[in-house]
């Protein structure tokens, strides 16, 4: 009996790891990033919204870049005076005429007098943030966190070369002889590991504010039954309880749920031959120089601002959600939105997406990257310069995306899409179609057109 | 006069297309009859199923990845393919080095277009390939597909036609 059982226990473990490397994902290099939530004191349902932040499905275009550094409390953060002075602030005291000019043009002040007659400029709270992750930044040593983290820095202070390998797809040997023989020759060995890798490396900074709908769907109600009140004074009753009854049914149509705001600031790590070179020659083997220096940072790409209403009751099953689901969905829509605004509008954070197909053309890019049909895409292939030893991604031509169907990869708490997409033949849809030339080919990368 | 004009540049472009169809399959099977392959192991499955990544070569993407099935049936017989990690190899079937000079006849006819061959491949994940298994190097491409080979079944195949001995059967 016993041997039986370990039999079939063998069976299904061994058919299990053979159907795990049939459906293994697409092997490319991909731009690697690293999520940090900014967590404000007032959050309403902040366990949920955290929750559904931990739980955030991370966006598989990218290489998940693990630093300690997962959340910050922006609103503990104090700005020490030497960095808004530093930034131009607190400088020039404000009266008379400048004093109402800035009171004028919404300036966020702070006065110095009880009589409110002299004030200096403090930065807006959009401006404040970014100075709270810039100082984050420096203060937390995030770009050095972010290098350690490419050369898998160990307790002792050792880098290797395991995640490079790995995400590039180089021989490890290799790599790791090219080190020890010698920093130059390693240096030129990764050559495109630092420009394709290394130099992709993004990070995020996410706000989050939820507020409920309700407070605000009963104040434009309360607003509007009192406006009907008093302008249909005069008017038949019947003609008052209508009216009424439209604004209550106004009220309850936009009472459920949320909305979400979230703001993502999005920054690159900065890498070039000079930093790479000091990192190898001078820091790869003195562990205390490395944590002190100050030659890895990070620049600013860009920010999206996003809002959410999130007023759906009923699930793809008829059944209601609850209001964790809610929070859920709109936090993780939410944010996927962000992401694509962010591709869209910054050419150095597209990432590239494999071909899987031909006849017709499929990849995996839909809804949730802010597709909705007939977007350009500029298709690459990888090509290996032989003089330079370099990987180079060249265009070889165009595709457009289908104008009709575009694939539903949003997220949807764990259910089946809520409308389950079939082509012609009633096959589940499970990529977008592009149309295309005929030299594309299962394997080449395509990536929006700015 | 105008027909005959006609004529002869319909037999024209006809003897073109033939002659290019011709070139292009010729190609194809220049590439593969040079052999030029690497073999590793992907993945092992039940009954003497092997999942392998071929790597060909060719000017041609599209002769690469067709010819990715006769190469890893070749590869089985003629070169064997070493343990990766956790997963096993397996020697050449083959148990002479100069069999394919030897069974010349044979093995044309198993490696033809069509041929036997076909019977122990299939490509895996309906022909898809990674970016990161594609790759121009000068003017030819370098291109990693997967497959699946039937290894037991083509052992039996080729015990079965008397061109390898049975397992055990000695010299």
């Amino acid at each position: 009996m016993k041997k039986t059982a370990l039999f079939i226990f063998l069976f299904v473990t061994f058919n299990k790891s053979y159907a795990q490397n049939s459906l293994q994902e697409s092997k490319y290099r991909r731009s690697s990033l690293s999520m940090i939530l900014l967590e404000t004191d007032n959050f309403p349902n902040k366990e949920a919204v955290l929750k559904s932040w931990n739980n955030y499905p991370f966006p598989e275009k990218y290489n998940k870049h693990e630093i300690s550094v997962k959340s910050v409390n922006v609103d503990a953060l104090i700005l020490p005076e030497s960095v808004l002075i530093d930034a131009g602030y607190l400088s020039d005291t404000l009266n008379g005429g400048a004093l109402l000019k800035a009171e004028l043009s919404l300036k966020n002040l702070k006065y110095l007098d009880p009589e409110n007659k002299t004030a200096i400029v403090l930065p807006s709270e959009k401006t404040e943030i970014q100075l709270k992750i810039d100082n984050i930044i420096k203060e937390q040593k995030l770009a050095n966190k972010i290098v350690a983290s490419w050369f898998n820095r160990q307790p002792d202070g050792k880098f290797d070369m395991k995640l490079i390998q790995e995400r590039g797809f180089y021989n490890a040997s290799d790599l790791e002889a090219s080190i020890a023989k010698g920093q130059s020759k390693g240096l030129a060995s990764l050559g495109d590991a630092g420009e394709e890798l290394i130099r992709n490396s993004f990070v995020t900074f996410t706000k989050l504010t939820f507020s409920e709908n309700e407070p605000i769907a009963r104040a434009a109600r309360d607003a509007a039954q009192a406006e009907i009140t008093k302008r249909l004074a005069s008017s038949p009753q019947f003609l008052i309880d209508k009216a009424l009854q439209v604004a209550e049914k106004a009220y309850e149509k936009a009472k459920e749920g949320y909305s979400l705001f979230s703001k993502t600031w999005l920054y690159r790590l900065n890498w070039n031959d000079s930093i790479a070179a000091v990192f190898y020659n001078d820091l790869w083997s003195k562990p205390e120089a490395f944590e002190t220096s100050d030659i890895f940072s990070l620049e600013y790409v860009g920010v999206q601002y996003n809002q959410s209403l999130v007023t759906f009751k009923l699930g793809p099953d008829g059944k209601d959600r609850s209001q964790e689901e809610l929070i859920d969905i709109a936090t993780v829509r939410n944010i996927d939105n962000a992401f694509a605004e962010l591709q869209k509008e910054n050419d150095v954070f597209k990432p590239r997406v494999p071909i899987l197909s031909v006849n017709p053309i499929m990849a995996k890019i839909g809804m949730k990257d802010g597709l909705s049909g007939g977007e350009k895409f500029d298709v690459f292939e990888m090509r290996l310069n032989s003089e330079t030893g370099l990987t180079e991604y060249i265009k070889v031509g165009s595709a457009v995306a289908d104008k009709k169907i575009i694939w539903d990869n949003r997220y949807n708490a764990g259910s089946k899409p809520e409308i389950e997409q079939l082509d012609a033949n009633g096959v589940q849809i499970l990529g977008t179609t592009f149309t295309g030339g005929n030299k594309i080919q299962p394997g080449m990368l395509i990536k929006l057109v700015k | 006069m105008k027909k005959s004009i006609f004529s002869v540049v319909i037999i024209f472009i006809f003897f073109n297309c033939t002659a290019f169809g011709q070139r292009g399959k010729n190609k194809a099977d220049k590439d593969t009859y040079e052999w030029r392959y690497e073999i590793e192991v992907n993945g092992v499955g039940t009954q003497g199923n092997y999942q392998l990544k071929v790597w060909s070569y060719s000017k041609n993407p599209e002769t690469a990845i067709e010819q990715a099935k006769k190469n890893a049936v070749h590869g089985v017989i003629f070169k064997g393919f070493p343990a990766k990690e956790r997963l096993r190899g397996q020697k050449a079937l083959a148990q002479s080095p100069t069999l394919e000079e030897e069974k010349e006849d044979y093995f044309k006819e198993f490696f033809s277009d069509g041929g036997r061959f076909q019977k122990f491949v299939t490509l895996t994940l309906n022909g898809a390939i990674d970016p990161s298994d594609r790759v121009k190097i000068g003017k030819e491409y370098k291109i990693g597909v997967i497959v699946s080979v039937d290894v037991a079944g083509l052992r039996n195949d080729l015990e079965g036609a008397g061109i390898i001995k049975p397992l055990g059967s000695g010299f």
